[in-house]
């Protein structure tokens, strides 16, 4: 694999780790006096601008077909954890915050294997038990 | 605690979700949906009388959060159509590394051992998740 191929998935990934770091600590910023619906409100502008410019672009559109539920149910849990994140900023540390909400993966694993059959290996097992010991870590110290 | 865990759900199910909606739409389709979700709970928060559109200080933050936000997402989904994700996502679960490195230095919340311990071993455990076949 050459480095340029390498960068090509390198550099959106490491822009994916700055931006969803950053969102923590811009939030808990933001926060000292707003509230998280005025969150909400940015975050809605700035999708609603991104859906224009896809649907403008004939990229993508609101597609009706067999993915359809499956999509609006994806929208609706984005929606859900964003604005559990920013209700959980409100109150908690952005250090810890993120930290916890960083163990999803685990959530993942277990419903791959329930809806959509994949496999549990025992490294898996080992990852879910490392996550959850460092969530009780970060919540009980 | 109780909206980290509900976001910990939401997440996680959303990987799931996301799954089976992509086996027939592409990645751009979904942020439509997103963008069709977000002005209907505009609507309810306007109807509830939680929203209040003034422009003070720290709206450049929400604005910046904002922007943070969706493009991490769209930076992922990028990602993930050019490389595998069996590589991308074990690196994109370093995040929670920025987020205690700048709260520290922003925010002045205190950088403890057993904070950063913990937050290790949530980063190692998801790596060993998504990258352990």
């Amino acid at each position: 694999m050459t480095a340029a191929t390498v960068a090509r998935w390198m550099l959106p990934t490491l822009a994916f780790v700055v931006a969803t770091g950053a969102l923590g600590v811009t939030s808990k910023l933001a926060l000292r006096s707003l509230v998280w619906q005025d969150l909400i409100l940015w975050v809605a502008v700035a999708y609603v601008a991104v859906a224009i410019v896809i649907t403008r672009r004939g990229v993508a559109r609101l597609h009706m077909g067999p993915g359809a539920p499956w999509a609006a149910l994806s929208a609706a849990l984005a929606i859900t954890s964003v604005i559990s994140l920013y209700v959980a900023l409100e109150t908690g540390e952005a250090g810890t915050v993120i930290s916890v909400s960083a163990a999803y993966p685990a959530v993942t694993l277990v419903l791959s294997a329930l809806v959509l059959g994949e496999r549990i290996s025992l490294a898996r097992v080992v990852g879910m038990g490392l996550v959850v010991t460092g969530v009780v870590i970060l919540t009980a110290l | 605690m109780v909206p980290t865990l509900g976001y910990v759900l939401a997440v996680g199910a959303l990987g799931v979700s996301s799954k089976l909606a992509l086996r027939t739409l592409p990645w751009q389709g979904l942020l439509v949906w997103m963008g069709a979700g977000y002005p209907i709970v505009l609507v309810v928060l306007l109807a509830l009388g939680d929203l209040d559109v003034t422009l003070v200080g720290d709206t450049w933050w929400a604005m910046a959060s904002a922007s943070l936000a969706v493009g991490g997402l769209i930076a992922l989904y990028v990602a993930l159509g050019t490389g595998e994700a069996s590589k991308v996502v074990p690196v994109s679960a370093a995040y929670p590394v920025v987020t205690l490195v700048l709260s520290a230095l922003v925010l002045s919340e205190s950088l403890t051992f057993a904070r950063a311990g913990g937050m290790m071993l949530v980063v190692c455990g998801v790596v060993l998740i998504t990258a352990a076949r």
